[in-house]
């Protein structure tokens, strides 16, 4: 049902129920198990009244229908007792299963949450450039977290609020239906105020709705307010003006009483309505029913058993509206994902042929695919007549003509906005051209050939975005190491895996295995010396778990230069043939720097660098210097002649250096 | 979420209340709403009392009523014994109604007033609070913990007052009737009791493990959905697949296992009532005990029963809530008892001289408390660690002498974590200095109010912070003090009366999440503006090294240069038009000036002002 084109949503409900059974055909069986249970919560429901009611009409009968004694007392006989007793038993176990349905529903719950989850974020996963300016990471943290999970959104209601809108409705008929069975005459007088109330109640939850909407505004109003206030702190006392937040924090607390009052209300009056359709049954089965016992129409064990059913029929009747209400927000929550899911790429290579039916479960990743083997490794690249542009009418590229070739290293320079992120990006493979061709090794490269050109790149973007794994694993990201190694004598020559001779790092065992299965002795070295080369060597020594020390949140802190450097390693990891630095080194010192290029080089002796900086430092080093603006490459040179001849050249590069620190990042 | 933030109190700066002492200031802040507090109970027991009453008018019936009825002796019995029950329904559920809607108020009230006090209590506080506390941190205390003291307050308190009432007047009932059952019928509570108590403090390590996967993946799904280009480039999207599995499997186990223990308990509270039922059918009917319960009395007592485990169960549930609020409670307290480390003198003056000449540091040196430093170079990582671990403190200014000339532009420079930020924080009294003075025509501007003292001082910050209001409530940071002329005539003395002439709604136009609907020089006009307002008479400037269009750049430099224009400044430099404009630069390396003077100047003299200049502005020559 999912196509790749970008398709309209409009749904029906019958779509909506097809979606939701895409999830479930995994695990059709629990089906059968949840309706078993729905049957067995029912039956317990209907059967602790009769057995009271058979209880009393005994003890009753044992003391004489015709006993005038104004107290009704009496006893069971033995074997009597003892039936009455395993049949409770039998209830008590009956009502033991009965209470397991919700984590049965929950366990679901559960599947269906990773299923979609999985299913969402593999889609994720193959989106282009415009997926991700269209939609925050916080956007899609959301609709991959809370949109899913969150009670009582998608997850839950796929299965616990249908199932538990089915076990509430179930128990109404099979109570009902009791009571009619015992006696309909008193079933409907009864039961008359119950449809009046739940008009009533159903009239209020909609006020309600309304109300907490209010209410989650008030509190992300105060939110707002302590967030900004709190983070602009220096403002506010620079400019003594405490007062002010305080007094608007005021208004705003004030309103939000009266508001979060007026849904405590209604909360209130909704659970005083259900009790008082409770009761006023109970006070018809009490003067009808108790007269009709009196006219020998009744009995009391019968009385009883309405008493009882008329307080088990309020939970599910106040429940069965609410399957309406969360229908809303997980429907929304469904189109939230599908937004996701049907968002369409337009870039070609990220159109693999297995998104066109990727299966409703999310089977294993075809193995494989992933590393393609680098037959061809690129000598040359050429952008013929490159144009691009985001759609905005504005041309991003306009006509670029470049040559890169083995071996060279090429700065780009130029504004922010000249062109050259989007250069980069081209190359990287996040865009393709509107015009014009990128040809490897004189030859146009295909969209089946992409994933050959990916496997020889690197790229370091401007935001060293780490993960919080190990050191180690954020340089491998799960690649096998590469075999052909240059400069690495000792890793190719066919060491066993579990060879671990390098020093300072034995306690990592434990984590790299998780990251490669095979050849992690190897990849090992490969990684220890990248972090040589980038100079991390230091910092690792210092750390007690060396490369196997956990990054992040609740790992270790590293700074913006450490964060880069560990980047750098990882764009050098597979031995790439091209590539490409995004404003990568600003951080870095003019010594570290000096050392880490000359490290650089002798890894990837054979590569294009492509890089873009606004350092002159950086720049110097290139080769070859290309100048951008507005889309196309006005000069080109080395940098001696481009500071004598080239007028936006001086300009560029004097506004970048004006406009950065005098020092403030140049230590590390 | 809240519970990330549920780590250790910051020990030494929050010391733990005693339960007597928080049990008298929760009280203590209740005071004021004494008397509807006591409403609110009086309702309670109103409303408790007509839920015990209804089995007994169940009993009344069956036993009394329907045989008075039978025998002819009373007929208008049941239609009687109706009328009562209707009477005690209608007055028990009006009583909870009311009861509920009291207690919500008085709840509300106090949380709101008890969010107001920490809030404003918070503002008074030191900066050093500030850096040692996220303002992530602070939210928590006075948005979640707060809310957590109120469902104390307004649900927990009253429903365990409930619980307790209830369970007392449901066995006193019960005993008076027949004390053999109901002792019986106890015997198996109490035992069910303690076990519940176990198995909750049995499953509490679990709660929080299955909050903790979740948070876990939630980090993942954070970060890989953010790296997905990188995933792409190196083809790894089969190995992040696998790895979210791997996550979404180490939660999917977690929690399935604490829902079935969960819903385990709540099964055998279910199995227990029907346990009880039998022991009074049993002990009540069989021949063996004598047996002879009434009718109406066996009803009577499964009626209760019924309604005995729940509440029970119930009642070890709210425990955890408790804990929990007291919890939070220590530390909305510990921050009501925080004292600010800048306070007003006593007599502290609050008029500044008007025709002041200049401004001094005299060998200030200052120490941050080791565990804040709010400016870092990379080294200072691990040189933090080492403080921290020592608990010493680093020397963030180690003796700086330097005069401020009225009418003067100075710019500060040097290496992060030189000390920059931390004269700025002095100057504007954010801290105390450790030794040595900061003085205004030789008086130590502690001799002068926080307020009267920074109503000399304009600041401009290097990042962009708009507050959620309108245009005119950022420009006087919600004080409504300033008239609509001054505000106007702030932002025409920038050069950008045409900024708000585009505005919709001019000074009103509300700004919506950041300032979203403004682009960033307009912004930054809004931020300038802000300082403009109030027409300092010394400007500090915290200069952006963001990269913005040349356009914006040339549009924001112009604004900065007619704000400065006349006035007193000292810049945190990063442009080198601003330094070359200076009439004095400091130059700071580890707390100390190492070089003073004007570019010129500084630059024949060679040093670190030159190799920084070098490494930065080398370019520069060639133009």
């Amino acid at each position: 049902m999912t196509e790749p084109t970008p398709s309209a949503w409009n749904p029906s409900l019958g779509d909506r129920l097809r979606w939701i059974w895409s999830y479930w055909r995994p695990h059709w069986p629990f089906v059968f198990l949840l309706l078993f249970l729905t049957l067995v919560s029912s039956a317990v429901a209907i059967a602790y009244p009769l057995v009271f009611r058979h209880v009393l009409d005994r003890i009753a009968e044992g003391v004489g229908a015709d006993s005038l004694d104004s107290i009704v007392k009496g006893t069971v006989p033995p074997d009597e007792l003892q039936r009455i007793i395993g049949i409770l038993l039998l209830i008590a176990l009956g009502r033991f299963v009965a209470k397991l349905y919700p984590a049965a529903r929950a366990w679901v719950n559960l599947k269906l949450d990773m299923g979609i989850r999985e299913r969402v974020f593999g889609s994720v996963l193959e989106k282009d450039h415009r997926f991700f300016s269209h939609f925050r990471t916080g956007d899609l943290v959301t609709r991959l977290m809370d949109d899913i999970t969150e009670y009582p959104k998608l997850a839950w209601f796929c299965c616990s609020g249908i199932f538990r809108a089915l076990e509430s409705g179930s128990k109404l008929v099979f109570c009902v239906g009791a009571m009619v069975v015992l006696d309909p005459k008193l079933a409907v007088l009864a039961a008359l105020p119950l449809p009046l109330m739940l008009a009533l109640i159903y009239r209020i939850r909609m006020r309600l709705r309304e109300a907490i909407l209010a209410q989650q505004k008030s509190i992300s109003q105060t939110n707002d307010m302590l967030e900004s206030t709190f983070s602009g702190i220096r403002i506010v006392k620079a400019f003594a003006a405490e007062a002010g937040p305080s007094r608007h924090l005021d208004e705003i607390l004030t309103e939000r009483v009266e508001i979060q009052f007026r849904v405590r209300r209604l909360f209130a009056t909704v659970d005083v309505l259900d009790t008082v359709a409770s009761r006023v049954g109970q006070l018809v089965v009490l003067v009808v029913g108790g007269t009709m016992v009196v006219q020998g129409q009744l009995s009391l064990g019968t009385l009883y058993a309405f008493y009882m059913y008329l307080d088990m029929l309020i939970e599910p009747m106040v429940d069965l509206p609410n399957l309406l209400v969360t229908s809303r927000q997980a429907f929304v929550c469904m189109d939230r994902e599908e937004e996701l899911l049907r968002y369409p790429v337009t870039v070609k290579h990220f159109i693999s042929p297995a998104s066109t039916d990727t299966p409703v479960t999310v089977a294993a990743p075809a193995t494989g695919v992933a590393e393609p083997a680098p037959r061809e490794p690129i000598e040359s690249i050429e952008l013929a007549n490159v144009t691009f542009s985001y759609g905005n009418g504005r041309r991003q590229l306009d006509g670029v003509d470049v040559i890169l070739r083995r071996g060279e290293t090429v700065a780009v320079v130029g504004e922010v906005g000249s062109g050259k992120s989007t250069l980069l990006s081209l190359l990287a493979g996040f865009l393709e051209p509107d015009e014009g061709t990128l040809r490897i090794n004189g030859r146009p490269l295909a969209p089946a050939e992409f994933g050959e050109y990916r496997s020889q790149l690197g790229y370091v973007p401007q935001q060293p975005l780490l993960f919080s794994e190990t050191i180690a694993e954020n340089v491998e990201m799960g690649r096998p190491s590469p075999n052909g190694s240059g400069s690495d004598g000792s890793g190719s020559d066919g060491s066993t895996p579990n060879r671990s001779g390098t020093t300072g790092s034995g306690a990592d065992r434990s984590r790299t295995t998780e990251s490669g299965s095979e050849g992690s002795g190897r990849s090992k070295h490969w990684t220890d010396e990248l972090l040589r080369m980038v100079r991390m060597e230091d910092e690792l020594a210092r750390m007690q778990e060396g490369s196997a020390t956990m990054l992040g949140q609740k790992g270790t802190r590293i700074s913006g230069g450490q964060r880069q450097r560990l980047s750098i390693a990882r764009a050098l990891y597979a031995r790439p043939r091209l590539l490409l630095l995004d404003d990568c080194t600003a951080s870095l010192d003019a010594e570290n720097e000096d050392r880490l290029w000359a490290g650089l080089r002798a890894m990837v002796p054979g590569a294009i660098i492509v890089l873009v900086s606004h350092r002159l430092a950086t720049v110097r080093r290139a080769d070859r210097i290309l100048v951008m603006e507005e889309g196309r490459v006005v000069d080109k040179g080395l940098h001696d002649e481009l500071a004598r001849s080239s007028a936006i050249y001086q300009r560029v590069l004097q506004r970048e250096t004006e406009r950065e620190q005098v020092a403030g990042a140049s230590r590390e | 979420m809240w519970w990330d933030d549920d780590g250790p109190l910051e020990e030494g700066y929050i010391r733990r209340l005693g339960f007597r002492e928080m049990l008298s200031r929760l009280a203590g802040r209740l005071r004021p709403e004494r008397a509807r507090l006591g409403l609110g109970v009086a309702l309670l027991l109103s409303s408790v009392a007509a839920e015990l009453i209804g089995p007994l008018i169940l009993r009344h019936l069956i036993d009394r009523a329907i045989p008075a009825a039978q025998s002819g002796a009373d007929p208008g019995a049941i239609l009687r014994t109706g009328l009562i029950y209707l009477g005690v329904f209608l007055i028990g559920s009006a009583s909870t109604y009311t009861q509920v809607l009291i207690v919500a108020k008085v709840g509300l009230r106090t949380i709101a007033r008890l969010k107001q006090d920490l809030f404003d209590h918070l503002l008074s506080l030191g900066m050093d609070h500030f850096d040692r506390n996220p303002t992530g941190r602070l939210m928590t205390r006075v948005e979640s913990d707060t809310e957590r003291l109120q469902n104390l307050f307004a649900e927990v308190t009253l429903s365990i007052l409930r619980t307790v009432i209830l369970l007392v007047g449901t066995f006193a009932v019960m005993l008076q009737t027949n004390a053999a059952i109901t002792a019986s019928v106890l015997v198996l509570a109490l035992p069910f009791l303690v076990g519940a108590l176990l198995f909750l403090r049995w499953m509490r390590p679990l709660y929080q493990k299955v909050r903790r996967v979740y948070a876990n993946l939630s980090t993942f799904v954070t970060e890989y959905a953010q790296a997905v280009p990188i995933l792409q480039v190196y083809g790894r999207g089969p190995w992040a697949m696998e790895r979210l599995r791997r996550r979404n499997r180490d939660r999917y186990h977690t929690e399935v296992r604490t829902e079935f223990l969960d819903y385990c308990f709540w099964g055998v509270v279910g199995t227990l009532e029907v346990f009880a039922v039998i022991l009074i059918l049993f002990l009540g009917f069989s021949d063996k005990f004598g047996g002879g319960l009434t009718l109406g009395t066996a009803v009577l007592f499964v009626e209760y029963t019924r309604r005995l485990f729940w509440p029970l169960a119930l009642f070890t549930e709210q425990l955890g809530f408790i804990q929990k609020a007291f919890a939070s409670a220590d530390r909305v307290f510990g921050i009501l008892d925080t004292e600010s480390t800048v306070v007003d003198r006593a007599g502290a003056r609050s008029e500044l001289p008007t025709d002041w000449n200049e401004i001094r540091f005299e060998n200030v040196r200052f120490a941050y408390d080791a565990r804040t430093i709010p400016e870092l170079g990379d080294d200072d990582v691990d040189q933090l660690e080492h403080a921290v671990q020592g608990n010493t403190s680093l020397l963030a200014l180690d003796g700086v002498n330097f005069t401020l000339r009225r009418g003067d532009r100075v710019a500060l420079v040097g290496p992060s974590g030189g000390g920059k930020t931390t004269i700025v924080g002095l100057l504007l009294r954010f801290y105390e200095p450790t030794s040595g003075r900061i003085t205004i025509d030789g008086v130590d501007i502690r001799e002068f109010s926080l307020a009267a003292w920074r109503g000399l001082l304009g600041l401009v910050l290097q990042d962009i912070h708009l507050f959620p209001g309108t245009v005119s409530d950022n420009l006087q940071v919600f004080l409504q003090a300033a008239s609509r002329d001054r505000l106007e005539g702030a932002v025409h003395a920038l050069g950008a009366t045409d900024v708000l002439a585009r505005l919709p709604h001019g000074l009103e136009t509300e700004l919506s999440e950041g300032g979203q609907n403004l682009s960033m020089g307009e912004r930054q006009i809004v931020c300038f503006a802000r300082a403009m307002v109030r027409e300092p008479e010394l400007l500090i400037l915290d200069e952006a090294t963001s990269s913005v269009d040349p356009a914006t750049e040339s549009r924001i430099q112009a604004s900065l240069e007619r704000m400065m224009e006349g006035r007193t400044s000292l810049v945190v430099a990063h442009r080198l038009s601003t330094i070359k404009n200076a009439h004095e630069i400091l130059v700071l390396e580890k707390g100390k000036i190492v070089q003073q003077g004007q570019h010129e100047e500084l630059l024949r003299e060679g040093g670190l002002y030159r190799a920084l200049y070098d490494l930065q502005f080398a370019a520069g020559e060639v133009a």
